[in-house]
């Protein structure tokens, strides 16, 4: 029954395949007589507060930050009231706005309010209701009331109606995208100062917004009921800001465990080219880099996240007996200080390099290693030159070979089996990557 | 079926009969899954008029088809509860609303006609025929042909 569900995720899921249904359900009264239910399905959103709607020739649009974007009014888009009453509904009353981006695009959705997230099972809209076009599915909440699944793609649709020439630059912008390989999709948001500060969004398994009463104290730590279970809570900044709506949560999965991270609020979602400017040696940052124009800073996910997991009783459950001597490879200075933390908490004895000639020099001197993390796309070396050279040196031979790469093309997995990769697995797929480390260490006996 | 009004030894047939503006309608026994009375209607933005909303039957989301509007009859006035009959149709529910539901008649073939030929073309359109009976007529609703809202010749309200 969940087709519609596993097609929706796999068209605008590029990157956010863990990211499970997120639903915001909302509800508005047309003409005050019944209540139409009808349920959001979000995929990136950012709750805009106090963001500004403006008016360029009868067309609404939303200020985000330094852009702006189109903005829907949803009950005129259901036929629930006139063209008109958008407006008259925004003069009187604090609106909510659901920031929605399909594909490379990014478009506001004017609602009445927001009411929670929730997991459904999608099942398909009834044979009579195909054409309404609008709705992708309708599911049975908890209540027992039955809802509809809005499409956002049909939503895009309808934005791409009202702004043609948007359209044409976010093409061209999308055909830019493709070529500039190296853009990675950041989370802005604020948490405790002012400062702009980004995570990379694929090491985001969810945003929840959790109510301040739901955070419980427990075992000297805060955590929440999550699903069944308990989901420790870390705080970004020391002092917690006393609120009395609910605080926004970045869920991380670390060893297949949620982790929460307690946000002030989240600013945008942005594509772009990650080039840290500046290094720090602050605990928690990984530097700071310009992004949208503006100074951000780039967190260290593992240091908050670990401080969590010190206090959850598996996280250590997968790590290797003893310290597993891992090189990781990888030209981007990014990468490797997002995963030398994350594989040292895990227990790996990582070195660092930089190129594959790095590498070889490593070698030619006469260390050795367990296991070799290596990116594929490198300049100078690339990773399948290098994994040649590895393969061809009897001392070095042996060692089991895991490929990095932000694409996925068959192509490469190939060259890439080729060349002696026992393993491929995606950039940013932490926990695969994680998984197959574990499954290495058993298979090759590296820790044996 | 056959019109064949004389065979009296033809076995009877049997409907689960419902008013709705003050009509009489059958619905083949067969074709009736259930009868329930429909609550938690959810409205469709921009679904045909027909459609009354959706609903959760024991878990089941089932279409809500207001025989009324699929009809062209005014909306009821008597604030009298509404009750649904279920029907299922291709793995699909739905549920045929309805003023009032009554007895099960096990009809004769002799009572049966043709549609008058000046029956209102909507009601031609999903009635099979009528049985003449003692308390009035007895229009045989086809049940595909009320679920396939192609057919419908409403303006949308």
């Amino acid at each position: 029954m969940d087709e519609l569900l596993s097609e929706f995720l796999s068209e605008t899921g590029e990157g956010l395949d863990q990211l499970d249904v997120e639903l915001v359900r909302f509800e508005q009264e047309p003409n005050n007589a019944e209540m139409l239910n009808t349920i959001f399905r979000l995929v990136r959103t950012g709750k805009a507060k106090g963001h500004q709607v403006e008016l360029i020739n009868e067309t609404a649009v939303l200020r985000l930050r330094d852009k702006l974007q189109p903005l829907l009014d949803l009950a005129q888009l259901l036929g629930l009231e006139g063209d008109q009453a958008m407006f008259e509904r925004l003069a009187n009353n604090a609106l909510t706005v659901v920031v929605i981006q399909v594909g490379a695009r990014l478009f506001g959705v004017l609602v009445d309010s927001v009411f929670r997230t929730e997991e459904i099972v999608v099942k398909p809209m009834s044979n009579l209701l195909r054409d309404v076009g609008v709705f992708s599915g309708n599911t049975i909440l908890g209540d027992g009331s039955v809802i509809m699944i809005v499409d956002p793609n049909a939503l895009g649709s309808a934005v791409g109606s009202i702004d043609g020439q948007a359209e044409a630059a976010n093409a061209v912008a999308a055909a830019a995208t493709r070529v500039e390989e190296d853009k990675t999709a950041l989370l802005l948001f604020r948490a405790g100062s002012n400062t702009m500060k980004a995570v990379p969004l694929s090491l985001i398994t969810r945003l929840e917004e959790i109510e301040v009463d739901a955070i419980e104290h427990c075992n000297g730590e805060d955590v929440v009921q999550y699903r069944g279970a308990l989901m420790p809570v870390v705080y970004m900044q020391a002092e917690r800001k006393a609120r009395e709506d609910g605080v926004p949560i970045l869920v991380f999965t670390e060893g297949g465990r949620p982790v929460g991270l307690a946000i002030d609020e989240i600013v945008d979602i942005v594509e772009e080219q990650l080039d840290i400017e500046l290094k720090t040696e602050a605990q928690g940052v990984i530097g700071a880099a310009i992004i949208k124009g503006k100074a951000a800073e780039i967190v260290d996910v593992s240091h908050y996240l670990g401080q969590g997991l010190d206090a959850s009783l598996s996280s250590k459950s997968g790590a290797p007996d003893r310290d597993v001597r891992l090189l990781l490879v990888d030209d981007s200075q990014f990468f490797r200080n997002m995963l030398a933390p994350l594989l040292k908490a895990s227990g790996y004895d990582v070195t660092l390099a930089a190129s594959g000639a790095e590498v070889l020099a490593l070698k030619d001197s006469g260390a050795n290693f367990d296991l070799i993390v290596s990116d594929l796309d490198m300049p100078g070396m690339d990773g399948i030159e290098l994994a040649e050279h590895i393969k061809a040196d009897p001392s070095w031979q042996r060692i089991p070979l895991i490929a990095l790469s932000s694409h996925t093309s068959p192509i490469l997995i190939e060259r890439s089996r080729a060349a002696g990769f026992v393993s491929y697995v995606g950039k940013f797929d932490r926990q695969s990557l994680m998984s197959t480390l574990q499954d290495c260490c058993r298979h090759w006996g590296v820790a044996a | 079926m056959s019109a064949n009004g004389n065979d009296l030894e033809q076995a009877t047939e049997g409907y689960v009969t419902v008013v709705t503006g003050g009509q009489l309608f059958g619905l083949r026994l067969e074709r009736v899954r259930d009868v329930f009375v429909p609550r938690g209607l959810s409205q469709v933005p921009l679904a045909p008029p027909e459609v009354a909303g959706l609903l959760n039957l024991r878990g089941r989301i089932v279409t809500a088809i207001d025989l009324r509007r699929r009809l062209g009859l005014p909306p009821r006035t008597d604030g009298g509860t509404p009750i649904a009959v279920g029907i299922e149709e291709r793995g699909e529910l739905y549920g045929l609303i309805v003023d009032r539901v009554g007895d099960v008649l096990r009809l004769k073939p002799s009572s049966y006609e043709a549609n008058p030929v000046n029956l209102d073309q909507r009601w031609m359109k999903v009635c099979a025929g009528v049985h003449r009976l003692d308390q009035g007529l007895l229009f045989v609703l086809d049940v595909d042909k009320v679920l396939d809202l192609s057919q419908s010749a409403l303006p949308p309200n």
